[in-house]
């Protein structure tokens, strides 16, 4: 939010001392009676393979390029990233289907899903709902995201002046990130959470990223804007927290321009070679003002990021990953 | 902040209204006139009531597009409608099949809606996806008390998409009710917000409301405005005895209100039940309705047989549009409570 001074930046000694406790998420004394809580389950197949594949390395997931409200198209882009590692869906953009139609959708091609979540459009109850329904889907996981406050977020009929408007939608944040990777871990679900490293305050990132793991985080898809020594300064200060998360380094991929997917294809390869580095997740840069909304340049996305799959698995054949380095006990 | 803001559009809202609501009351006020959550005299109930809708942006009358609502409409233009509730247990994807199953072929749409001792539920469109699954019709609660506008819209467009017979937008009880206390309370949206953005969908919309709550006088009045909203039927919560429900009907009528009123139907088969009922906020029950309930050999015959008498009573008016049979149900008797309401909406017409 403009003109407002991050209170984390400005007491970065209190962030090094968060710590996370399980009751931060364990539903009130008026629930026990009725139940009225997410229930404790147990972990699916698709979450174990999903962790089993992040454990072995090398791992490729895409985002899911499509924005559209159109379910058959939901249901063939699954179809056709259906060899990725796993697809990640995203969330409160304004023109999707709800998350758990959309994983419905997806995971009933046969793709592995992970779904994205954000603690700005629903409370705790909602959230708790969701996952239940995630996990009786039977998705490999969440994204859990805390989400960008609505004044930031570039919804539609949202504006930039610093408070919600007639217009915008209400940020509800009951939850944050941590909360709801501790709620899904609840549900069975592998975890993944989102991190930029040089988002201010940028030497807090890695300990941030530590809270999120001791809350149940198994995975951290990075936001690296930066090159390969920006990543191994950010690997190698997460392998110092003792609570060195895997890492996917995100690739935005311009879909269109054939000139920028060469380019982000041997990025991905360097960083698939790099140490502390667990795989890439394939980010297509829509267009979301596209006015037609057909989705139709999604599946041509979709198409772009099966064939860059397809290249870094050529190229991982004969370059195996690096093996991850396990934190120091 | 470096410099405070002032919004300036907005506040129709009302500051102290919990829920900060545009278009109270809502239903949760006392008989007292007091707020369901808060000790003072609601806020609405000094204003001059309704509070007229005033068109937005957002949405529009479309007609009904999916299927099932199609077929809902032809079934209101030849009787009235036959409504259950679904007793499947909440985030159990189990029962949803065996309760649809003893539903099928006695009533016109099941509803599936919030409680107060369950406020985590699988999210709307998973509900409405298990229970279309079975065939059966399905109208799918949504409430305003746990999702932003954001999710909410996420949520009725895949209503849409799976082709749900309609939705029924609610405000919702606010989250000091109920068991999760803890929830914190959105209400981004309300029910006469939420309206035209179902409706934009091509959704049927239906809307609540509770016609013994103050300002019982304008309540009709309030009706006509979430007609002017976009809602096109019009749910009561239990308002007492067959004479009240109609009285109700009448005030809708004089205030220009249209819209095909659908009574709940109270059916209780066991005591779990009545008392789960009887924690409904606004809920009024018909005169001696637990009593001759509990005075009875066989408390589950007399349920069925009181639903049964008061719906066709409502029916026989020819003032309604039809029914909404529902009530509370014992875990681990989710099926033969299906059957019960099953039996009441056949002998009600349902499903014909």
């Amino acid at each position: 939010m403009p003109g407002l001074t991050c209170s984390f930046a400005a007491a970065a000694d209190h962030l090094r001392d968060l710590g996370f406790a399980p009751e931060l998420v364990s539903a009130p004394a008026s629930a026990r009676e009725s139940g009225d809580a997410l229930a404790t389950i147990p972990r699916g197949a698709a979450a174990t393979s999903f962790a089993e594949a992040v454990t072995t390395g090398g791992v490729i997931t895409a985002g899911l390029p499509v924005r559209s409200r159109d379910p058959g198209l939901i249901a063939e882009a699954g179809s056709r990233l259906s060899a990725m590692s796993a697809v990640v869906t995203s969330e409160g953009l304004g023109t999707t289907l709800s998350p758990s139609h959309t994983a419905l959708l997806l995971a009933g091609t046969g793709a592995t899903v992970l779904s994205a979540l954000t603690c700005r459009d629903r409370n705790r109850v909602a959230l708790e709902g969701e996952l239940a329904a995630l996990a009786d889907i039977g998705v490999a996981g969440v994204l859990a995201v805390t989400g960008d406050h609505s004044s930031s977020a570039g919804l539609p009929g949202t504006s930039r002046i610093g408070t919600t408007t007639a217009t915008m939608t209400e940020p509800v944040f009951d939850l944050d990130s941590p909360r709801l990777a501790a709620l899904a871990r609840r549900a069975g679900l592998f975890v993944a959470v989102v991190e930029r490293p040089a988002a201010p305050p940028s030497s807090c990132r890695p300990s941030r990223l530590a809270l999120k793991a001791s809350a149940g985080a198994e995975l951290v898809i990075v936001d690296l804007n930066g090159d390969l020594a920006d990543l191994a300064t950010f690997t190698d200060a997460l392998a110092a927290t003792g609570a060195a998360l895997p890492v996917l380094v995100s690739v935005p991929v311009v879909t269109t321009d054939a000139a920028a997917v060469h380019v982000a294809t041997a990025w991905a390869q360097l960083v698939l070679s790099a140490p502390g580095v667990s795989g890439v997740h394939l980010s297509a840069l829509v267009d979301d003002t596209d006015p037609t909304g057909l989705g139709t340049q999604g599946l041509g996305a979709v198409d772009v990021l099966v064939r860059m799959a397809t290249q870094l698995r050529e190229h991982l054949e004969r370059v195996p990953p690096p093996p991850r380095v396990e934190p120091a006990a | 902040m470096s410099t405070p803001v002032t919004s300036a559009p907005l506040l129709a809202r009302a500051p102290d209204c919990p829920k900060s609501m545009t278009y109270g009351p809502c239903g949760g006020v006392n008989p007292d006139d007091t707020c369901e959550v808060a000790p003072t005299t609601c806020v609405f109930l000094r204003r001059s009531l309704p509070v007229p809708w005033t068109p937005s942006a957002a949405g529009g009358g479309k007609d009904v597009a999916t299927r099932a609502g199609r077929e809902l409409q032809a079934i209101a233009r030849r009787r009235p409608l036959v409504l259950t509730g679904i007793p499947a247990r909440a985030m159990s994807s189990q029962t949803v099949a065996p309760t649809a199953a003893e539903l099928a072929g006695s009533v016109d749409a099941v509803l599936s809606g919030d409680a107060g001792r369950a406020r985590v539920q699988f999210p709307p469109s998973y509900r409405a996806a298990l229970i279309a699954a079975t065939g059966l019709r399905v109208w799918m609660g949504v409430t305003s008390r746990d999702r932003n506008r954001t999710a909410t819209d996420a949520e009725l467009a895949s209503l849409a998409a799976l082709g749900a017979a309609g939705v029924h937008c609610v405000t919702g009880d606010h989250t000091r009710t109920g068991d999760r206390p803890d929830a914190r309370p959105v209400f981004d949206l309300e029910s006469t917000t939420m309206l035209p953005r179902a409706r934009a969908l091509g959704l049927f919309a239906s809307f609540a409301e509770s016609p013994a709550a103050p300002d019982v006088a304008s309540r009709g009045a309030r009706v006509a405005q979430k007609q002017r909203a976009g809602g096109q039927l019009c749910f009561t919560q239990y308002a007492g005895d067959v004479d009240d429900e109609l009285a109700f009907v009448a005030r809708c009528r004089d205030a220009g209100a249209t819209v095909p009123v659908l009574p709940g139907v109270p059916l209780v088969v066991d005591r779990e039940g009545a008392e789960l009922l009887a924690s409904f906020h606004a809920a009024k029950l018909t005169t001696g309705f637990l009593d001759r309930l509990f005075a009875a050999r066989d408390v589950r015959a007399e349920g069925v047989r009181l639903a049964v008498a008061h719906g066709s009573a409502l029916l026989d008016s020819g003032e309604v549009g039809g029914v909404v049979v529902a009530g509370g149900v014992r875990r681990g008797h989710e099926v033969a409570y299906a059957t019960a309401l099953a039996t009441v909406a056949r002998e009600l017409g349902g499903g014909s």
